[in-house]
């Protein structure tokens, strides 16, 4: 094995962004379909500062937009998990297979 | 377009003050209408004293253009024209400046509106006292006024276009005043969609005058009247743009003028108040036809064809009209077809040349047929709304003034000297005969006769309402309130001395000033002219025909039975069905207009609206009916579609950027 370089962090990457799609088509509680979206949310953020680090070393633009996202991420999740509480208190449920009425 | 008439647009700037006449009577018009719903007495006072200032700023226009700028006017311009300096709007190479033009023509009209639109408005302060509506009346009649004067103040067609059909719908609100009377309803129906047919021919003619001919600087076009005339004078419109934009034009001045055959719709316009009938019938609406005809007569002039149609087409109203003002019962309708006869006689002097003529016979008829109204106003306000001649008879005993005013009135109408419609009557002779008399000249026999049946039909009503013995017995019948029957002596006065004074005191100054915007090319009498054997013969005719009346009505020397038959009969029925005129027309729309609208709303039914419309909407909710099936709801479902879409454009991006898949 040799020093950490870009491509092991970008296959990190690669296969922290695969599982979290597998979870998010495979799982059928919404809480777990929200985990796996954070895991491919992290993925990306993962590949965003690896690239950040190994190819613009001078400055720390990607660190910034990665204090950023984690941010805005964390306000995006306390959003959904509150839709998905609300969504529990009415139907007492949480699985997508039986939330399907929002169509035709 | 400035290039024509520069000259126009310097303008004595206190001639501006003229514009302040419609203004206050929009005035009046906005603040009466706001009031309207109130309880408020007396408003009627805010149209009075509008009325007297519009009558002071007549006089100013008056004395201002009388005594200044006479020299100024040589034939190239028209008068003067006061314009605002900004123009009013800009399209493309049309400048439109919102203005005025203050010539003779204006002048004349000026005053007939002024003075019978404010004796008019003091005769309906008592005639309307009992009208719980009378301030929207007031208001309504404002209106009218304002806008026949903006009409007779532009400067533009498209300026007269607007005013036009305000005059109309002037008309349309003070026809159907009493909008309970399904008649009233129907009237002023009639009398806007008859216009409105006049007004389509009106605002084609002014599209064609005013876009179809282009400058040596390649201006397109000009709607300014003294622009168009004088184009049209140094042979800028080819003939045919010049025929049909007069053509054109002058339909729409026999609707508003009620010329043959769209002459239905004023005999019914009787339904309004009289007062309305008197302004309509003297003042504002009736006159706005023969006013665009007279603006425009250089136009006609160098447009033989269209002079011609407005000549046949003014003799044919005279005649045919006069004999139906013959038959009438109705009080209010003969005074109404005599009117249109008149009008007739009119446009049949403007088409001989006799332009001052027929201006003079305007304002002569005007101020006689005013006086009449109002006195007819007077009879009906004592017999309680009762209109039928028949059941009239020996009013003189009971209403002397009134009687000794319609007296006047109809024996100006009839043309006996020293009234004024002796004067004008004879000038339009002149106009027809050029000086020379001459037998075989049809127009000059036909106005005689036209002469013989105006006298013969007054003799007739005069007869029947005043004079011979009653056939009902009145209930407390009285003359009239003294402010009744004070504009109608002002009425009368002016009836005996306006012929007098124009065209025998003050000629020179006064005939001259309807002279200004002719350009000689036809033979027209400039001055009265005191012709023995024209005189003989037109007092002959109309003399001839009050004896006959006398005859005919109160002596009955003919026997009656001799009109019930034969030819008579046929003749009579004939007139007294004005004839079947009103039922060709309700025969074209039933069965002509309804069904050829029948086929068109059919196509627009199975064609555009079903097929282009309707089908491809149709088609849409088909489709979409099938699709909407994918929608499953199931979150994984979508993200699934996600992923494979995002892999797809992935896929394809990499094929873009290398060139295999890979």
């Amino acid at each position: 094995m040799g020093e950490l370089s870009l491509i092991h962090i970008q296959i990190a990457s690669i296969v922290l962004f695969s599982i979290g799609i597998y979870g998010v088509l495979s799982r059928r509680n919404a809480v777990l379909i929200l985990l796996a979206i954070e895991l491919m949310l992290n993925a990306v953020n993962l590949n965003l500062i690896g690239v950040s680090a190994f190819l613009d070393q001078s400055r720390f633009l990607g660190h910034i937009l990665i204090i950023f996202i984690i941010t805005i991420a964390a306000a995006e999740v306390a959003l959904a998990l509150a839709i998905v509480l609300k969504l529990y208190k009415e139907k007492r449920n949480t699985d997508v297979d039986k939330l399907d009425v929002l169509k035709w | 377009m400035y290039e024509l008439n520069e000259a126009a647009l310097q303008a004595p700037t206190n001639l501006g003050i003229v514009w302040w006449a419609p203004i206050l009577y929009i005035v009046s018009f906005v603040v009466l209408g706001l009031l309207s719903r109130t309880k408020i007495k007396y408003t009627y006072f805010v149209p009075i004293i509008v009325s007297f200032i519009s009558i002071g700023i007549f006089i100013t226009v008056f004395s201002t253009y009388v005594s200044h700028s006479w020299e100024r006017y040589s034939c190239d311009t028209i008068g003067v024209c006061w314009n605002g300096i900004d123009p009013w709007f800009v399209i493309g190479d049309i400048q439109m400046h919102f203005g005025a033009i203050i010539d003779g023509l204006t002048v004349t009209m000026l005053g007939l509106i002024t003075i019978v639109g404010s004796l008019v408005i003091i005769y309906s302060v008592s005639y309307m006292h009992d009208d719980p509506r009378k301030t929207w009346y007031f208001s309504c009649i404002s209106f009218f006024i304002a806008a026949m004067l903006f009409l007779v103040l532009a400067n533009n067609l498209l300026l007269i276009y607007v005013a036009w059909e305000l005059v109309g719908l002037g008309s349309y609100l003070l026809i159907g005043f009493w909008y309970g009377k399904q008649t009233a309803v129907d009237a002023a129906k009639k009398a806007f969609i008859t216009t409105r047919i006049g007004d389509v021919g009106l605002m084609v003619g002014i599209l064609i005058l005013g876009t179809s001919f282009t400058t040596s600087s390649g201006a397109i076009g000009t709607f300014h009247i003294p622009d168009i005339i004088l184009a049209a004078q140094q042979g800028m419109y080819s003939t045919s743009e010049l025929n049909w934009g007069c053509l054109l034009i002058f339909l729409g001045a026999m609707g508003k003028s009620a010329q043959f055959p769209l002459h239905i719709w004023l005999p019914d316009a009787m339904e309004g108040p009289t007062p309305v009938s008197a302004l309509i019938h003297a003042a504002t609406m009736v006159t706005a036809g023969i006013y665009l005809t007279a603006r425009l007569f250089p136009l006609y002039e160098i447009s033989t064809i269209a002079l011609t149609v407005v000549t046949v087409i003014g003799l044919i109203t005279a005649i045919i009209a006069a004999s139906m003002a013959l038959v009438m019962n109705d009080l209010k309708k003969i005074l109404a077809y005599s009117t249109v006869s008149h009008l007739g006689l009119m446009i049949f002097g403007i088409g001989t040349g006799g332009y001052a003529a027929a201006m003079l016979h305007l304002v002569a008829h005007g101020f006689s047929k005013a006086l009449l109204f109002l006195s007819a106003g007077n009879i009906m306000h004592s017999l309680h709304e009762e209109t039928d001649i028949r059941k009239m008879g020996n009013l003189r005993h009971y209403m002397p003034i009134t009687t000794i005013c319609f007296l006047i009135g109809a024996l100006s109408l009839s043309g006996i000297p020293p009234l004024s419609g002796y004067f004008s009557k004879d000038m339009l002779l002149h106009g027809v005969t050029h000086g020379k008399i001459d037998f075989t000249n049809i127009y000059f026999l036909l106005s005689l006769g036209f002469i013989f049946l105006s006298s013969l039909y007054m003799t007739r009503v005069f007869i029947l309402v005043f004079w011979s013995k009653s056939t009902t017995e009145y209930k407390d019948i009285h003359e009239a309130p003294k402010t009744m029957n004070i504009p109608i002596i002002i009425l009368t006065f002016f009836s005996i001395v306006f012929g007098i004074i124009t065209c025998l005191i003050y000629q020179d100054t006064l005939l001259d000033i309807m002279h200004l915007v002719t350009w000689g090319f036809l033979d027209t009498p400039l001055h009265f002219e005191f012709d023995l054997i024209l005189t003989i013969l037109s007092v002959g005719f109309a003399l001839s025909g009050i004896i006959a009346g006398y005859f005919l009505y109160q002596e009955n020397y003919v026997n009656k039975s001799v009109f019930n038959s034969g030819l008579f009969k046929s003749l009579n029925s004939l007139i007294s069905q004005k004839y079947y005129l009103d039922d060709a027309y309700n025969w074209i729309v039933s069965n002509v207009v309804n069904k050829v609208t029948a086929i068109v709303s059919y196509i627009d039914r199975a064609f555009v609206n079903d097929i282009g419309i309707n089908s491809p909407g149709e088609a849409i909710r088909a489709t979409s009916n099938k699709l909407r099936y994918i929608q499953t709801g199931k979150v994984y479902n979508y993200a699934l579609f996600i992923v494979l879409s995002i892999s797809v454009i992935v896929l394809i991006w990499i094929f873009l950027e290398t060139g295999k898949i890979l």
